[in-house]
């Protein structure tokens, strides 16, 4: 045992136990004659000289391995106002604009400066959305630093025996991705392992065929309309209702023809469209999805009339025009009248959403009739129209004061529409909208509007980002935050742009 | 005129709600009127008084002022100043500065100009009869602080006596007043430097793994201190000044007047703050570019109160420092800067941690009572084994980092598998690193987000 240990073990005894231990010879003549101390300062002496002695002669360890460097950056490194940006998304500050600036530096082949990497790789750990930016926008030595990190292995290379042993979430991406390019090969995958899992395994993989649906799929969403769990069974009513040459339409369209009747009068007004209600559903209907509280527990449909919105999502929605040789618009008219028109509405509303129908879309936006959300798909009617139609009808709206409505339905439908568009819309729109939503603002922002505002700011085209940061009621609750975020957007991808 | 970064700003904000708070302000809708000059920025900005607050910054610097009524420094509005400038220089244009920022300019000019006349002024001779008075008063008060210091330093040895007597073993499990009280004794002694190391004795003791080997070092320092206070008339110069210094006498400015200042362009390389019983301490270490001498710069100040702000790691300030008396001197006051601060590019580094090592022991030759040093290495890979990092010189010698340490991988990051050059603080056994040189590149590691 060194000199230093026997101190250290005298001392954790306490100094009375014996004698203080020997000094090496090279320490021993520098503390001299010390006979005068008492013994404890004496021990206590020797220790404070070893322990310098050991502080001022330390030596590092030796390691030689090789390290293997990272590649050279093959994209320029940001400048010193961009990385200040960085890092004050980094610091949670307007962290939603993240993404778009990082796809922009991407874009401009630029790359991160390296010390930031860890922060954005952590974020990318917790979202997923951020990943492939972060590695693109990271560089070469995202990648070099990666393979250093087990928290931060989810680059792409673990993906093929993620089928096997990865998580629900990394099973359904690369079901997505198989999907888009051998759909058949996917579907075999989920069959092969159909018995073996869960509920709610099943019913996320059959919602996935939904990426390169084709009536290749139907033979397995009918075998899995006997499925044990409903959820499962709903997942695949709903695939099966966009197939129109499955048995299961046929199904459907069977049992609602005998519901109506078309009569038509002289003028428009008498002309009308009688339904009457399904019966009581037998065991076929029952596995087809007509079950009691299909909508769970619900006072606003009886159990019928929710029957026949089930029957109509399901049926294609040219039968009707076909059936009847009219044009939606009237059909929706005729239908006005039926003490089940709102069912209608709603049933036709989500067979639209479903089947990606254009012209009923504006036709059921046109009517008067209102459906009943609560049992439809959160997806507004207008994100189906092609783009110029869409654009002109949210003009319209918001012309007609939808926005000033704060809070209201349309006006909540109105917003996400213009987040959709934001960055497809014409100028003329946008600037619109700025107009409507600066005055609905007026009284200070509502505390349920901000987040969807900030969305939507989010994904104003860049050239439009100085003018939407003018002409805003700054001293108005809330509002300077909501500009910060369009100047801080625009700061950043101005900077960006800098050569 | 140099604009600061968006980190560097951050660095001078004197707590985390002012970082918050000046984030804020660091939108164009928040202010009424903005500009800048080649020395100055400034800005009006509405608060919720009727007069919107002027808010200034002299860049050169920096120092701010503002007409708000917040008593921390730099307020919030001085800090959104700048956070302004550092994200978007162009938001902030180029202009005349208003009558009210010049007559400010003006008034800091003055200031330093009468200051500096003071400063000559109690250095110009008196009469006889009062020299002979002051000293005669100097003394008396010199002699009775050391008599106080005497007593209390006795009761330490035989405290100190009976901790070595008892054990380490039976010290450890004492509770936090038993050290705390000592201390309370130490400051009443006037022991300030004493009392401040035995406060950290608990965390010694819990320190884990080797904090017996720890805990006995530092009470060998101690018993060091006292046996160099009883012959502190037989000691070198330098060396008295250290224990004096260790044991928490202070210099006085007159005496600092005194000492010959050292010009060269100083390297601001790292800083640290630390909180110590309701105090902040700042250190801010410098390096001599010619000299290659190291420096560091203490600022302290009360919670909410502000700390030094005009040295900003990751430039090279012309200046003159004069080095506080001790074996090793190493504590510094700048006294005259000359010129604009740059951005730091180069290092006048060691090449190996064996030159970094000689250095330390020469340094604690001279003050064995330092508690860390500066290093301040060129060529440095950092590696990660066991879940620990470490450090590797240009010669394949590795020390350890610190556990404190939490930018681990930033570093690694930052180095990309080749060499940069660090600069740390040494403790004897683990390195702390503050600041990276990487493709003339300055990165403070304190700033980073984590």
């Amino acid at each position: 045992m060194s000199a230093w240990q026997d101190h250290v073990t005298a001392a954790l005894l306490g100094a009375s136990k014996g004698a203080p231990p020997p000094l090496p010879a090279t320490v021993e003549p520098v503390l001299g004659e010390a006979a005068a101390i008492a013994e404890e300062a004496r021990f206590l002496t020797q220790a404070g000289a070893l322990a310098l002695w050991h502080r001022a002669g330390w030596q590092p360890a030796r390691h030689e391995a090789e390290i293997l460097a990272a590649d050279p950056e093959t994209t320029a490194p940001l400048d010193k106002i961009s990385a200040g940006h960085l890092h004050t998304m980094l610091s949670g500050r307007w962290a939603a604009v993240l993404s778009e600036w990082l796809g922009e530096v991407v874009r401009r082949q630029r790359h991160v400066p390296p010390e930031t990497l860890p922060a954005l790789l952590d974020r990318a750990q917790r979202e997923r959305s951020l990943r492939d930016l972060v590695l693109a926008a990271g560089g070469r030595r995202a990648h070099w630093l990666i393979a250093q990190n087990a928290d931060w292995s989810f680059a792409p290379a673990e993906v093929p025996d993620a089928w096997e042993t990865g998580s629900r979430e990394q099973r359904v991406a690369l079901l997505r991705a198989l999907r888009t390019t051998v759909p058949a090969e996917a579907r075999a995958k989920i069959e092969a392992v159909w018995k073996t899992e869960p509920a709610d395994t099943r019913t996320a993989f059959t919602a996935e065929l939904a990426t390169g649906l084709s009536p290749e799929d139907i033979p397995f969403l009918e075998a899995a309309l006997d499925d044990r769990s409903k959820e499962t069974r709903r997942a695949a009513i709903d695939l099966l209702a966009r197939l129109p040459s499955s048995p299961f339409v046929a199904r459907m369209i069977a049992r609602a023809t005998p519901l109506f009747t078309f009569k038509k009068g002289g003028l428009l007004s008498r002309t009308s469209l009688d339904v009457t209600l399904p019966g009581d559903p037998d065991a076929a209907a029952t596995r087809d999805g007509l079950e009691s509280k299909a909508f769970g527990a619900q006072k606003i449909l009886g159990e019928k009339a929710v029957h026949l919105v089930l029957i109509l999502s399901a049926v294609p929605l040219r039968h009707w025009t076909d059936t009847f040789q009219q044009s939606p618009a009237i059909l929706l008219k005729a239908s006005a009248k039926s003490e089940f028109a709102r069912a209608l509405t709603t049933g036709w509303t989500w067979a639209a959403l479903r089947q990606r129908d254009a012209a009923w879309a504006a036709a059921l936006l046109d009517s008067e009739i209102e459906a009943h959300r609560e049992f439809l798909p959160a997806e507004p009617l207008l994100a189906i129209l092609p783009e110029a139609e869409r654009a002109s009808r949210l003009a319209a709206q918001i012309r007609v004061g939808a926005m000033k409505k704060a809070g209201s339905a349309e006006w909540l439908h109105s917003l996400a529409e213009l987040t959709v568009l934001a960055d497809r819309a014409p100028a003329s729109l946008i600037r619109e909208a700025l107009t409507a939503l600066r005055t609905s603002v007026a009284n200070g922002l509502p505390h349920y509007f901000r987040v969807p505002a900030e969305g939507w700011l989010l994904r104003l085209p860049p050239a439009m980002l100085a003018e939407a940061a003018s002409g805003w009621p700054l001293d108005q609750e809330g509002i300077a935050a909501l500009v910060e975020v369009i100047t801080f957007r625009q700061d950043a991808l101005s900077a960006l742009n800098q050569p | 005129m140099p604009i600061l970064t968006t980190e560097q700003v951050l660095a001078l904000a004197p707590d985390a709600a002012s970082i918050k708070a000046g984030q804020g302000l660091a939108n164009p809708g928040k202010w009424v009127s903005l500009g800048r000059d080649a020395r100055s920025a400034w800005g009006e900005c509405q608060g919720s008084g009727k007069l919107p607050y002027r808010t200034q910054a002299d860049l050169s610097g920096p120092a701010f002022h503002c007409s708000c009524p917040s008593r921390k420094f730099p307020c919030k509005h001085g800090l959104g100043l700048l956070l302004l400038l550092a994200a978007n220089p162009g938001r902030v244009g180029e202009t005349a500065a208003p009558a009210w920022v010049a007559e400010w300019l003006a008034k800091r000019d003055a200031s330093a100009e009468k200051k500096a006349a003071k400063g000559e002024a109690e250095n110009a001779p008196v009469d006889p009869e009062t020299a002979a008075k002051r000293e005669a008063d100097r003394e008396k008060r010199a002699a009775k602080r050391e008599d106080r210091v005497r007593t209390g330093l006795a009761d330490l040895q035989t405290w100190l006596g009976d901790l070595a007597r008892q054990g380490l073993a039976h010290a450890k499990q004492q509770p936090a007043q038993f050290f705390d009280t000592m201390a309370a004794r130490m400051i009443d002694a006037q022991a300030p430097g004493i009392a401040r190391r035995l406060r950290e004795w608990p965390s010694v003791f819990a320190s884990g793994d080797g904090w017996a080997d720890r805990a006995l070092a530092e009470a060998g320092a101690l018993q060091f201190l006292l046996h160099g206070f009883e012959r502190l008339e037989t000691l070198p110069e330098g060396l008295r000044a250290s224990v004096r210094n260790a044991i928490g006498w202070t210099v006085t400015e007159q005496e600092l007047a005194a000492v010959p200042g050292i010009r060269d362009r100083w390297q601001v390389v790292g800083q640290v703050m630390e909180e110590e019983e309701k105090l902040r301490a700042q250190r801010t270490w410098l390096i001599g570019q010619e000299t290659h001498r190291p420096a560091l710069s203490l600022s302290f100040a009360a919670m909410g109160q502000p700390l030094d702000v005009s040295l900003i790691v990751g430039t090279v300030i012309d200046a003159t420092l004069a080095f506080y008396p001790s074996g090793s001197p190493l504590r510094a006051m700048v006294r005259d800067r000359h010129g604009e601060a740059q951005p730091l590019r180069q290092a006048s580094a060691h090449a190996s941690f064996g030159e970094a090592l000689a250095e330390n022991a020469e340094l604690l030759a001279g003050d064995p009572w330092l508690e860390r040093t500066p290093w301040w290495v060129s060529d440095c890979l950092p590696l990660r084994r066991d879940d620990a990092w470490s450090l590797r010189d240009a010669e394949g010698a590795v020390v350890p980092l610190a556990r404190s340490f939490a930018q681990g991988w930033s570093l690694l990051a930052l180095s990309g598998g080749r060499p940069l050059t660090v600069f740390g603080e040494w403790n004897g056994q683990t390195l702390h690193p503050l600041a990276v040189l990487a493709d003339q590149r300055f990165i403070s590691l304190g700033g980073l987000v984590s």
